[in-house]
């Protein structure tokens, strides 16, 4: 008879599509993640609509409330990736995984590529729904440029999926929910999703520009053309996603 | 050859804290025997079982396995185990059939498709095949756990209290299957019911408080403690627990 061999690639795959079937069974928290930035975009072209022309407020145009809530909507990468986690650790099932030859690599991106793949289609649609809004507004973007800002923001997604697996490591299925929430919030300010952060002050203004939200959040605004390429943006933020991946996978605790 | 697959445990000892879960146990299991860890609630099977299977990182004593390349610890032949925990361990989510296939995936299982369909007729899940673990009744999820486990052939096989909340039926095809591993895989199960300690294994270690009080064959524990030939297990571990350590 033909031993058994397994290989980390196959290990991965394995684990992956498991995650891929679990979350298609359990369809309210992601399904909630491609829809609420369609909600967003109606609310904010309702709030833009009610703005007269002469005001010249920009602010709330698709141009520069899309990058907004795209990167915003990516936390809720978090919040459910955190779930999955803590709520697997509870489970008898991890046991028995991880009792087999998969190590804790290997369960890390049977975490992190579904969740990714996931963060990319609700990047497009979210971009895609912005271009078709923008066309109905006189200000047309490229779709181009739309689609750029989702593959440019790919970095601040993996950021939210690996701040995910470290929180869903880390905490309780009691506790994980609530911090991920309290970070969503968060992120929607220090993201400067909707509002200017210069407003709050310099030394608010200068934290945003060290932390992940806003630096994604000018990328995807360069690339439709309604803000300045601010060459660190894309450091910081790949230094960020590097960081939490390299927390999460270290992040161990073995009971 | 003949001693491949056989575990050695030495001054094996697990705290949580200031409690002492397995405290300083020694036993050798011969390959392709059943050896029984026996006890009462807490009295340390699940952890002790933890360690052997590497899930677990032990305070203090040594676990080896005797494999074809030498003596290796547990995390290095992860491969080679089955464990079946002592809770239901299944993806709530995913169907009999695809939990079966993603421990063919995991462990690397030649031809997993026929080896579903055996198993699954060996289990009498076939019916079942396309239940999602969350809706399996009790019994079945416990099947479907320790079919599991069984799935890559394993080599040494942890069964953590296998037939909790199983019916008399479900018992007795379960203990015709781990008869059936008798000579091909080393088996090593916790149980609290005598007489399924009784019925399989060929030894019995019985554990109080992280302790084995008293090992050996049903004969070897007889005469240990005293009782005369008529005396069950239950008899004997009565007399054990009583009269603590032997
Ligand atoms: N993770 C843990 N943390 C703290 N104490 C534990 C843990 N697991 C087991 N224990 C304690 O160790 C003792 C042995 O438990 P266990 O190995 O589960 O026993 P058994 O499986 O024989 O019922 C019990 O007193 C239990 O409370
Ligand atoms: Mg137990």
């Amino acid at each position: 008879m033909k031993p058994n061999h397994s290989t980390r690639t196959g290990r991965i795959l394995a684990l992956s599509g498991r995650t891929v079937t679990e979350l298609c069974r359990d369809p309210l928290s992601w399904i909630f993640a491609l829809v609420f930035p369609f909600l967003m975009l109606a609310l904010f072209r309702l709030i833009d609509s009610r703005i007269p022309p002469e005001a010249g407020m920009t602010q709330f145009r698709p141009g520069n409330i899309g990058p907004g809530i795209l990167v915003f909507a990516q936390n809720f990468l978090t919040l459910f990736v955190a779930l999955l986690v803590s709520g697997d650790r509870d489970s008898a099932f991890l046991t028995r995984l991880l009792a087999s030859p998969a190590v804790p690599a290997e369960f890390h991106w049977g975490y992190a590529l579904p969740a990714m793949a996931l963060g990319i289609l609700q990047g497009g649609l979210t971009m895609t729904a912005v271009w078709l809004l923008s066309l109905t507004g006189g200000e047309a973007l490229s779709f181009a440029g739309c689609m750029g800002a989702v593959v440019c923001t790919i970095p601040s997604m993996a950021f939210c999926v690996g701040l995910g697996i470290l929180l869903g490591k880390l905490l309780s299925s009691k506790a994980a929910p609530g911090i991920a929430s309290a970070v969503l919030s968060l992120s929607s300010f220090l993201g400067g999703c909707w509002m200017d952060v210069n407003l709050l002050g310099d030394v608010y203004a200068k934290i945003c520009t060290v932390l992940p939200w806003y630096p994604a959040v000018r990328i995807g605004r360069w690339l439709l053309g309604t803000a300045d390429f601010v060459p660190a943006d894309a450091a910081v933020i790949c230094l960020w996603a590097a960081g939490i991946h390299i927390a999460a996978l270290l992040a161990n605790r073995r009971r | 050859m003949k001693h491949e697959n056989s575990i050695t445990v030495r001054h094996l000892t697990k705290k949580y804290g200031t409690k002492t879960a397995v405290d300083d146990i020694s036993f050798d299991v011969e390959a392709g025997t059943v050896f029984a860890l026996l006890g009462t609630n807490g009295a340390g099977k699940t952890t002790a079982v933890k360690c052997l299977c590497g899930l677990t990182e032990p305070d203090a004593g040594e676990i080896g396995y005797d494999t074809e390349t030498g003596l290796r610890a547990p995390m290095d032949c992860r491969e080679h185990f089955g464990l079946s925990p002592q809770e239901n361990a299944v993806g709530m989510h995913l169907t009999v059939e695809e939990n079966l296939r993603l421990m063919g995936k995991i462990y690397g299982v030649p031809h997993i498709p026929e080896r579903t369909e055996q198993v699954l007729a060996q289990f009498g899940l076939t019916e079942e095949r396309r239940t999602r673990g969350k809706a399996l009744s009790g019994g079945m999820g416990r099947r479907l756990s320790i079919a599991m486990a069984l799935f890559s052939r394993p080599k040494v096989l942890f069964l953590d209290e296998p037939t909790l909340g199983l019916d008399v039926l479900a018992r007795r095809e379960l203990w015709k299957i781990v008869e059936s591993l008798r000579g091909q895989t080393t088996v090593l199960l916790t149980t609290h019911y005598m007489e399924e300690a009784q019925a399989l294994a060929d030894r019995i270690a019985v554990m109080q408080k992280g302790k084995i009080a008293a090992m050996g064959t049903l004969e070897e524990l007889r005469e240990q403690s005293g009782t005369d030939s008529t005396a069950s297990l239950e008899d004997i571990f009565v007399r054990i627990m009583e009269g603590g350590s032997v």
